[in-house]
C-alpha cells in the first residue's frame, strides 16, 4: 500500500465486512487503538453500518447484548415453530396406519368370532 | 458451516429450497446492526426491538420473488423504512418493490477516480476544509486517531466527531473532484 492509500479517506481496502463480534468489541471497548480506528472509517460512511453504530451508542453494550440476545433467541423460536408445524403430517400418517391397522384386526376379529360360532 | 456461505449463497439456497432456515442465517447476521438502525431512528429500545421483529417477520413472511442483488443493502433500506413509516404515523409509503432492484455492492467510480489525486492536492483540499472538520479529518485519516483519542483532545462530542469527519469527507471528495477536473482541462 502506498503512502498516498495510507492517508487517503478514499483509497482502497476500507470495506471490508463489519463483523458482529467486532462491533460488540468495539461497543464493549475491548479493541486496540487501531482497531478502533479500523471499526470508525464505517462511521465515515452512509450506509447501515454506520446507522447502526450511532444507534447503539446510546445503549451500554450489555443492554445491547441483552436486547440482541433475546431478538435472537426469537427469530430461533419462530424459526424452529415454522418447521415443527410442518411435522404433524407426518404424525397423521402414522396414526392413520394405526387406526387401520386396529380396524383390520377388529373385522378379523369378527370373522373369526362368527366362523367360531 | 453456514457462516463461511455469503449472503448470495444463503439466498440461492433459499431459492432453491424455500427453507426458511437460510433467512433465519442471513438474519442471524445482520441482528445488531439492524437493532442499531432502529436505535437511530427510533431512539428508543423496545421500539426498536418491535421494529427488528416485524422486519424479521416481514423478510420470513414476504420476501419478494424478484431476485435481490444486494441483500444487506435491501435489509437495511427495509428496516430505515420501516422505522420512517412507524415514525410518520404510516403517512410514509415507501416502494418497497424498488429495493429489490438495489445494485450489488461495486466500487464507487468516483471514489476510483478520487483514487488519483496527488497528496500535494489532498493536502490542498484539506485546507479548504472549515476549522472543525479540517481538525477531525486530518486526526482520524491522517494521524489514525480513535474517535475516543479525537474527543479527548478536542473535546468534541462523538457526534459531533461523527459529523464532521462525514461532512469534510463529503466536501472533501466535492473539492477534489473540481480540481481533478480542473487539472484535466
Amino acid at each position: 500500500m502506498s503512502e498516498q492509500d495510507n492517508i487517503s479517506p478514499f483509497g482502497p481496502g476500507r470495506k471490508e465486512k463489519l463483523s458482529e463480534d467486532k462491533l460488540m468489541a468495539y461497543l464493549e471497548g475491548k479493541l486496540t487503538t487501531a482497531e478502533q480506528h479500523d471499526v470508525e472509517q464505517w462511521l465515515a460512511e452512509d450506509g447501515m453500518e454506520s446507522d447502526a453504530m450511532e444507534g447503539l451508542q446510546a445503549l451500554q453494550p450489555e443492554e445491547t447484548k441483552q436486547a440482541v440476545g433475546k431478538l435472537k433467541h426469537g427469530l430461533r423460536k419462530t424459526l424452529v415453530g415454522k418447521k415443527q408445524k410442518r411435522r404433524p403430517l407426518k404424525t397423521d400418517y402414522n396414526t392413520l396406519i394405526a387406526i387401520a391397522v386396529i380396524l383390520f384386526l377388529a373385522v378379523i376379529a369378527w370373522i373369526v368370532i362368527r366362523i367360531a360360532k | 458451516m453456514n457462516s463461511n456461505l455469503s449472503d448470495e449463497e444463503l439466498l440461492r439456497n433459499y431459492r432453491a429450497d424455500g427453507d426458511n432456515q437460510w433467512l433465519g442465517y442471513l438474519l442471524l447476521r445482520y441482528t445488531t446492526l439492524l437493532f442499531g438502525v432502529g436505535m437511530k431512528y427510533l431512539k428508543n429500545k423496545a421500539q426498536a426491538e418491535d421494529a427488528v421483529q416485524q422486519v424479521f417477520m416481514k423478510v420470513l413472511t414476504s420476501i419478494p420473488k424478484e431476485e435481490i442483488h444486494n441483500f444487506k443493502g435491501w435489509l437495511y433500506i427495509l428496516t430505515r423504512n420501516h422505522c420512517l413509516q412507524q415514525l410518520r404515523d404510516k403517512t410514509y409509503n415507501a416502494d418497497e418493490a424498488a429495493l429489490n432492484y438495489l445494485p450489488a455492492t461495486e466500487p464507487d467510480k468516483e471514489d476510483m477516480r478520487l483514487h488519483d489525486h496527488s497528496l500535494q492536492q489532498m493536502e490542498e483540499a484539506i485546507a479548504e476544509l472549515n476549522e472543525q472538520q479540517r481538525k477531525a479529518v486530518v486526526l482520524f485519516y491522517l494521524e489514525k486517531k480513535s474517535y475516543e483519542q479525537i474527543i479527548a483532545q478536542t473535546g468534541y462530542t462523538f457526534m459531533q466527531v461523527k459529523s464532521f469527519i462525514q461532512n469534510g469527507k463529503r466536501n472533501l471528495k466535492t473539492i477534489l473532484l473540481k480540481k481533478l477536473g480542473e487539472r484535466r482541462l
